[in-house]
């Protein structure tokens, strides 16, 4: 195949996903966060109580890492992945970007769909979010729509089932 | 043809597995019980002799018990429309597969099986778990479901029914049918015992062959009485009464003698294997239900024949290992969906025009030849980068002994971090540009065509049709040179073809040419940003 004449980008999809979807992610960042500053204390109560010698300072920078290591996920990352997240859905595919640091973007036609499933956890229902999950034929090929408002979710679900059931290939 | 169905027809009578099922069934669960009743027998055997008898008397007449059931509770039939199996003791299920969903049929027979005359029957019905195993019925049982769930011809409804009875009862004819097919169907290909020299180039079968002697010796190295059979006797720091200097310079001629007899072990043991295992292959080509099904059959031992709707194939591989390759074979493999290997090889490792042949009469197109597109100089600096950092790394690691020791033991082995330095970068740097010479794509007709892989080069062939998803990956590296790693989702053989460190321009200009209906509303040119 010859190089395009005019070169070519996937476009952003249409839609971003739900505003609350940052202080999501944010809260669920905080909660691994404590998991993440108990393990930093214990390894500095080890480092303190254990002889000292050359693995001291090892201990000490795990413990630094340990403690900073959610502080991009509490601060400037789900801004990020706010601005990038994005989705649509048209009456032929569905079309997802997502990411930050490696940026995802998933293409499946609604023809080769097999199920359509939406999926919330706990925290997700007190922000009143949910998550869209396509899925296809492939183990490669489930695509989700994270993060959506809970009446639009549901929306979302209903119109890829009527599409999908409309579609009578066998989606292999 | 299936929904305006007439009531449910009493014409198919359920049928049994074949007789000999009472024999095949518990051998084969006695062959899977085996080394655990050998080993609960060999344990039991050590306290005492009768009690080890006793367990493994035991273990053989559970499994002999356990193998009836199979024969006792399992029927089948098949009408009109589907394909109707009964089995389980306790859980009675029924497994139903309409009959235009049936896209595979396997016949698999084991050394038992063909002194029996019987052999295992597998369905597939292109879902994932949907597998159905009919184990076993006799030869012409199993050739006349085949004939009936793959080649009978499309039928109007009313007609189908009328035919559907007389193939469940005439159970005669419909052999004789499918007997006559197979004599009628196109030989495409056929194997050629010149190809036997690649057998002894397959590295991965070596390693499977030393994997399994390593674990064979680990397992019985407390059993086996090492002293007697190879005579040596170490005690006191003395080998057989000798001083370890001599052994060791014995050493240094056995060692030599011992690798050129370990080649010519495995050079004959491969042939002998390769032609076991591929004895009178024939892929033939007939006419089936829905378009031509596509059959190859080989084996000496035990047979395998498997049968696989031609429209369902979505593409084909051919794979060039680092040995074959130079010696000019490759491997040939289909993309299937609903068997138990979705990337069943079609012929043995052979000559790459053969390869190409073959595919290219399967694919219907000239996948293997066509040139391919690289992907620019851009993956080329990656692959160099990455090959002299591992270098680096490998260097890095040779040199900690080297210090160890050094400081240790103040004797400075300066060769090792030296001669790995020398090994690594010559193995990496081919392989970075191996694997840079080897990336391309191209887009056929029908096909979308990716090769990748360093030491390994593997073409795959896949249908645009059978393409169900994209997915274009950029890390934070890859957008900074343009690169992007794509990914076309299938629901055939290993459910994804990649197409690595492919210009983002390309990738997405491919995917638009590809699927066209799918990708080309989400298209933009790219945005003006100078560069």
């Amino acid at each position: 195949m010859n190089a395009p004449d005019t070169p070519l980008r996937l476009r952003e999809p249409a839609h971003q996903v739900s505003e609350r979807a940052p202080a999501y992610w944010r809260l669920s960042e905080a909660i691994s966060a404590v998991i993440w500053l108990v393990l930093a204390i214990g390894v500095a109560v080890t480092a303190i109580l254990v002889p000292h010698g050359f693995w001291t300072w090892i201990m000490w920078v795990a413990v630094v890492i340990f403690v900073l290591a959610p502080v991009p996920g509490l601060t400037f990352v789900p801004t990020i992945r706010f601005r990038i997240h994005r989705w649509e859905v048209t009456d032929i595919a569905v079309h997802v970007r997502h990411g930050w640091l490696t940026v995802v973007d998933e293409i499946v036609p609604l023809s080769r769909v097999q199920t359509v499933d939406s999926t919330q956890g706990p925290l997700m229902r007190r922000f009143g979010l949910r998550t869209v999950k396509v899925s296809t034929a492939s183990s490669a090929g489930t695509v989700q729509i994270a993060c959506l408002d809970d009446a639009l979710a549901l929306e979302v679900v209903a119109k890829l089932v009527a599409i999908t059931a409309a579609t009578p290939e066998d989606a292999t | 043809m299936s929904t305006p169905d007439v009531p449910e027809v009493p014409d198919a009578e359920w049928q049994r597995l074949a007789g000999w099922t009472a024999v095949v069934s518990p051998i084969s669960t006695l062959r899977q019980a085996l080394i655990p009743a050998v080993i609960g027998a060999f344990g039991a055997g050590q306290a005492n002799v009768l009690i080890g008898l006793l367990v493994a008397a035991g273990i053989a007449v559970f499994a002999a018990v356990a193998g009836l059931v199979p024969w006792l509770t399992t029927t089948f039939r098949v009408t009109p429309t589907h394909l109707e199996v009964r089995k389980g003791l306790f859980n009675r299920t029924t497994l139903t597969a309409r009959l235009d969903r049936v896209r595979s049929v396997d016949l698999n027979s084991t050394l038992v099986h063909r002194v029996l005359g019987v052999t295992k029957v597998d369905v597939g019905t292109g879902v994932d778990e949907g597998q159905i195993t009919l184990d076993s019925l006799t030869k012409e049982a199993a050739f006349r479901l085949r004939r009936e769930l793959l080649h009978a011809a499309p039928e109007a409804p009313t007609e189908g029914v009328s035919t559907g009875s007389t193939t469940g009862e005439g159970s005669t004819t419909g052999g004789e049918v499918s007997t006559g097919a197979t004599a009628e169907g196109e030989v495409i290909a056929r194997l050629d015992w010149s190809w036997i020299r690649y057998a002894p180039l397959n590295l991965r079968n070596l390693a499977i062959a030393l994997g399994g002697l390593a674990a064979f010796f680990g397992a019985f190295s407390d059993i086996i009485p090492w002293e007697r059979t190879i005579g040596i006797r170490v005690q006191d720091g003395e080998i057989n009464g000798r001083p370890v200097e001599t052994l060791l310079h014995m050493l240094l001629i056995a060692i030599p003698i011992a690798i050129i007899v370990a080649a010519l072990i495995w050079a004959l043991g491969s042939c002998v294997g390769y032609a076991v295992r591929w004895w009178d292959l024939q892929v033939v080509r007939e006419a089936g239900r829905e378009g031509t099904t596509l059959r190859r059959s080989f084996g000496l031992t035990s047979t395998r024949a498997t049968t696989v709707e031609e429209a369902k194939v979505r593409g084909a591989t051919s794979t060039v290992g680092p040995l074959i390759g130079l010696a000019g074979g490759a491997d040939l493999n289909l993309l299937t969906t609903g068997l138990d290997d979705n990337s069943p090889a079609v012929l043995p490792t052979a000559p790459e025009r053969v390869v190409s042949e073959v595919g290219t009469d399967i694919l219907g197109e000239d996948a293997f030849t066509v040139p391919l597109t690289g992907h620019g100089p851009r993956p080329r600096q990656r692959y160099w980068f990455r090959a002299s950092v591992a270098t680096a790394v490998w260097t890095l690691i040779a040199l900690v002994p080297t210090v160890l020791v050094g400081v240790l033991a103040d004797t400075w082995l300066w060769w090792l971090p030296v001669g790995m330095f020398v090994l690594a970068l010559v193995l990496t740097v081919v392989g970075a540009e191996l694997r840079h010479r080897h990336l391309g794509h191209a887009l056929t007709d029908r096909y979308l065509v990716v090769r990748s892989g360093s030491y390994t080069a593997v073409r795959t062939a896949l249908q645009t049709e059978g393409i169900i998803g994209w997915r274009v990956r950029q890390t934070f590296f890859d957008r900074r040179i343009g690169l992007a790693q794509v990914t076309a989702m299938t629901a055939a053989s290993h459910e994804h073809v990649d197409l690595p460190d492919v210009p983002l321009d390309t990738a997405v200009a491919l995917a638009a040419a590809a699927t066209p209906r799918t990708v080309s509303d989400f298209l933009a040119a790219r945005p003006q940003e100078g560069s």
